[in-house]
């Protein structure tokens, strides 16, 4: 009989062994499946009286093959291979944004600075004015167009985070519910129901991919489940929830809330979708963002002061050319962004092209001297282009002592002299409202306008300055004023004088691509690192057919011969009962 | 190691879509002709490439301004070019007017020639460019120049300047006036006397106005800041016109009102009640035209300024120690820019050469190490004021009074004076004062 028991059990082991590997093939494409393995042991032996007779074998336990150190990389790595992935895909979209020639700053900036020079070079030509006017509206195009699209980025980013919470909840959910079923299943008794751990694995590898995460074996099998710096998203069969809140200082700004009062956790989280969302947000899409808003602002800033300063092909004084001008406190007006510049002027001939003073060298003077005004001092709130002087500057030479005696508006009581001795000071810039003792009118206002002094005057040599709509305006084909405004093209007049507004965009656009490829190459690194981790995971847990395929013959002989065993048995008996017959 | 197959195979898929992926990139850059697709592909490269962009389509701009500046430049050649031509017509027909077997209606053939001349020289001054803008009005570039031949001009001094290059900008216009007019001299100076003074006119108040601005002065006998017409021993005499009136001073009348006066009477003698003849506040002369607006200042300065422009040459004066060493020295109160010229080298402060040294500052020292003769001497006074020492030896040492040959008429001539100070030195006072480098 123990013959046919020993057949039996050797069948049935057999059948479970043959049954795994059949298993094991038929899952060879399952995503989280880990190979499994039938271990057999011998049953407990008959005593015979004297001697014990080996009874046969048994299943002792189906194991998963499966290594939780591997297992623990192969997530870290996804979620910072995730990381970078979702970070390049964003910080790639603003990198071809910003680098496009259609939409560049670059190539704006460049036709409309052509478009001003164009303007100096022919102040009284309309035609090269409206042209002047189209490349400033193409400009603030581009910036609302680039501000739009930036604005789109953040959407995205919201939408993306919205939809990738909502997935981080489902997957919570079928954790928690897989530990109630593993729970369950394992009865309390240690078996391991192989398949739904590996389900489960199978979802917690799925959140690494959303952030980064955390993991606690229980020791009645279920998986407790962390994010951040330890936020519990998976307790046994209980789920704590993720939602979006929004930022309280910005409502455009989606931010990852916890639990049912919603606390902003959004700094705790990296790694995974959500962390590459949160940092091209907050590394790429948000400072391009404010810095072309500040270079938006700096251009309005810079142009319109320039602007205001010169005076329109009528003689009225320039406007703002950019709107919204920059607010002068107390003003609370709108400030100027990328979102919002526009145009400020729609006529033509309300480029201010000329300059508001004219320099009158006397006919008679023998000298080689030249006054020429270098800059006008446009800042004062009041400042209006059509009467900058109050009154004609007049400057005389003294040859002996070296020195202008310089008048303001007939004022002789703030009459000052300016030394120029022309073989040191030739070229040399003086501002008129900062000299000691100050060049007065009879109202005490100094004029703000600088002067640059050349030439080697002769004694008496005289020179006047004056408004440019004295008497009525004619300087139509003055360009000074479109001069300077072209020359704000290559002046470094950003960021405390040390850059231009091109070498403003150049940066911006440096920065977007330095942090896009190295978001590049730190998901090859990842890439690389979460293959390698993944071989050698695979190599333990996964699938080979070849050696299933063997397996398979190794235990369909193992039932041929244990089929024998019942056989034999019954040849035995039948020999047994013949001798009875 | 045991290879799981799903594995093997995702890894050959793997391989195979990044090749993929670096086919299709390659072929973009293939396609498009450029090795960098996004900034990210490089971003140092990227940003040289924006700023290489910037500096093209900038100098694309300034050929484009320099083209435009040629042109209008080009135009205005052009248009004095044929102003040169008409002029040298003008000029021609005036020698042809000049000759007497001209008969009246050859004249009047001339006349008519020039006065058709100077309607086209009008129409120059009046050109426009292709833009409609009046080449020769400055900024007031809508304003016609000039109404009529003899109109005023109607434009101001502006000059339009073009960017042709980073800091370049080049003037593309000038002012009509500046072209088309030029101030009338009216007034003349003329100078007797045997110094090499001269007194010119260096400008006038413009074309209709009687009187000559500024006089100036150069020579031995006047500044420039100084009109000296005469020196202290009166043998140099110098004349003027004023208007036409001849002011002729060939003496030294003393004083500065001494001086006043006499230009005053002989101003007065022609044209009595016409002028007033004063100083002002610095000493400078003033001739003022009764009923006039316009002032003729002969700039000099009060009596503490002196020297000359040119040199004062004193080339048949040698010095000599008598056999000891000895140095030139000229102490020079006022200013610096003194320069020696011992036997034809110049020796300017500051400089050092073959053991002669002169001290940069107030006072300047001239070792005469090697030679004890300097066979000629100059020395330029420009704004100097101060003393010439000749030293030999030093006192107590070999107390001689140190020879200076053939002085006497070039002293007379530079109005200086020699004096005996110490046994072994000969010195000269270049003082305003004590010179006759002054007139008043």
């Amino acid at each position: 009989m123990s013959m046919l028991n020993i057949g039996t059990s050797a069948l049935i082991s057999t059948q479970g062994a043959l049954s795994t590997t059949s298993h094991n093939i038929s899952n060879v494409n399952t995503d989280g499946y880990n190979r499994q393995r039938v271990e057999q042991s011998t049953r407990l032996p008959n005593f015979e009286g004297g001697y014990y007779i080996g009874s046969g074998s048994t299943i002792s336990n189906v194991e998963r093959i499966f290594d939780d150190f591997l297992s623990d990389q192969v997530r870290t790595f996804t979620s910072q291979e995730q990381q970078f992935n979702t970070f390049s895909t964003y910080a790639r979209q603003v990198d071809d944004l910003l680098g496009s020639p259609e939409l560049s700053l670059n190539s704006g900036l460049q036709e409309f600075f052509d478009s001003v020079q164009e303007v100096a070079n022919d102040p009284t030509s309309i035609a090269a004015r409206q042209v002047m006017l189209t490349g400033a509206g193409i400009l603030t195009n581009r910036f609302n167009t680039l501000d739009s699209q930036l604005d789109a980025f953040n959407d995205q980013v919201n939408g993306s985070l919205d939809a990738t919470v909502k997935e981080v909840n489902l997957l919570s959910v079928g954790i928690a519910s897989l530990n109630q079923a593993i729970i369950e299943a394992s009865g309390g008794a240690g078996i391991p129901p192989n398949d739904l751990m590996d389900q489960r694995d199978q979802l917690i590898n799925e959140l690494s991919e959303l952030v980064s995460v955390a993991t606690k074996e229980q020791s009645n099998g279920a998986v407790n489940v962390f994010i951040g710096t330890g936020q519990s998203l998976v307790v046994g069969q209980s789920v704590i929830d993720l939602k979006i809140v929004t930022d309280p200082l910005d409502p455009g700004r989606n931010e990852i809330g916890y639990g049912p009062s919603g606390i902003n956790i959004s700094a705790q989280l990296t790694g995974g979708s959500i962390g590459g969302l949160l940092s091209v947000r907050q590394t790429v899409i948000e400072p391009a963002r404010a810095e072309i808003d500040a270079l938006a602002a700096g251009m309005v800033e810079h142009i319109n002061a320039q602007h205001t300063t010169g005076l329109t092909l009528d003689g009225n004084a320039g406007g703002n050319f950019f709107e919204p001008a920059i607010p002068i406190p107390p003003a609370t007006t709108l400030a100027p962004d990328a979102g919002n510049i526009r145009l400020g002027i729609t006529d033509p001939r309300d480029i201010a092209v000329a300059y508001p003073v004219e320099v009158t060298t006397n006919i008679t003077n023998t000298g080689t001297g030249q006054i020429e005004v270098a800059a006008i001092d446009s800042s004062d709130p009041l400042f209006d282009a059509t009467s900058v002087l109050t009154g004609s500057l007049s400057f005389v030479y003294d040859a002996v002592n070296k020195a202008y005696s310089i008048s303001y508006d007939g004022n002789t009581a703030g009459a000052i002299t300016l030394p120029y001795d022309s073989a040191t000071d030739s070229s040399n810039s003086f501002d008129l409202a900062a000299l000691l003792p100050p060049l007065v009118n009879a109202l005490g206002d100094s004029p703000t306008i600088t002067i640059t002094l050349s030439g080697v005057p002769s004694n008496v040599d005289s020179f006047t300055i004056d408004n440019s709509t004295s008497g009525g305006f004619s300087s139509v084909g003055d360009n000074r004023n479109g001069l300077a405004l072209a020359e704000l093209q290559v002046g470094k007049v950003l960021n405390g004088g040390k850059e231009s507004f091109g070498d403003a965009y150049g940066i911006l656009v440096a920065n977007v691509a330095t942090r896009t490829h190295q978001a590049d190459v730190s998901q090859q690194t990842q890439k690389g690192l979460l293959e390698q981790t993944s071989l050698r995971f695979e190599s333990v847990s996964g699938v080979n057919l070849d050696e299933e395929a063997a397996n398979l013959i190794k235990f369909q002989q193992a039932y041929q011969a244990a089929s024998q065993i019942i056989t034999v048995s019954n040849t035995v008996f039948d020999s047994l009962l013949g001798a009875i017959r | 190691m045991r290879v799981s197959t799903a594995y093997l195979f995702d890894q050959n898929l793997t391989a195979m879509l990044n090749q993929q992926t670096a086919l299709g990139k390659t072929q973009l850059q293939v396609s498009t002709g450029k090795e960098i697709i996004n900034p990210s592909d490089d971003p140092s490269a990227s940003v040289q490439i924006l700023n290489l962009q910037r500096e093209f389509s900038l100098t694309e701009q300034y050929l484009v301004n320099a083209d435009k500046a040629e042109n209008r430049q080009t135009i205005e050649e052009g248009t004095l070019q044929s102003a040169t031509s008409m002029l040298q017509r003008i000029k021609e027909l005036a020698v042809q007017g000049l000759n007497d077997t001209n008969t009246q209606a050859d004249r009047q053939a001339i006349a008519v020639e020039i006065n058709q001349l100077n309607e086209q020289l009008l129409a120059l001054a009046n050109t426009r460019d292709s833009n409609g803008d009046y080449l020769f009005s400055g900024f007031n570039s809508s304003t016609q120049p000039y109404q009529t031949i003899n109109g005023s001009y109607q434009g101001d001094e502006g000059q339009r300047s073009m960017q042709v290059g980073a800091g370049v900008r080049i003037e593309t216009n000038d002012p009509g006036n500046a072209i088309f007019e030029a101030p009338l001299i009216e007034t003349s100076v003329s100078t007797t006397g045997t110094g090499t003074g001269t007194l010119q006119i260096i400008s006038d108040t413009g074309v209709g106005d009687i009187f000559a601005n500024t006089l100036s002065t150069t020579g031995s006998h006047f500044s420039t800041t100084a009109m000296t017409v005469s020196d202290y021993s009166g043998a140099n005499n110098a004349s003027f016109d004023v208007d036409g009136i001849a002011v002729s001073l060939t003496t030294n009348y003393g004083s500065i009102a001494g001086t006043v006066t006499e230009i005053q009477n002989q101003l007065d003698a022609s044209s009595p009640g016409t002028y007033s003849v004063s100083t002002d506040a610095s000493d400078r002369l003033v001739i003022a035209g009764a009923g006039r607006s316009s002032t003729t200042v002969i700039s000099s300065p009060a009596t503490t300024a002196t020297a000359t422009a040119a040199p004062m040459t004193l080339a048949n004066m040698n010095f000599a120690t008598s056999g000891v060493a000895g140095h030139f020295e000229l102490s020079d109160d006022t200013v610096t820019n003194m320069i020696i010229a011992l036997d034809g080298n110049d020796y300017s402060a500051g400089g050092d050469a073959a053991g002669v040294q002169m001290a940069a500052d107030i006072t300047a020292t001239l070792n005469l190490a090697g030679s004890n003769t300097v066979a000629s001497w100059q020395v330029d006074v420009t704004g100097v004021s101060g003393h010439l020492v000749f030293t030999s030896g030093e006192a107590g040492a070999s107390a001689t009074v140190p020879t200076l040959n053939n002085v006497g008429a070039d002293l007379t001539t530079a109005g200086l004076t020699a004096v005996t100070t110490e046994a072994y030195q000969q010195e000269l006072e270049i003082t305003p004062d004590s010179g006759g480098v002054e007139l008043f």
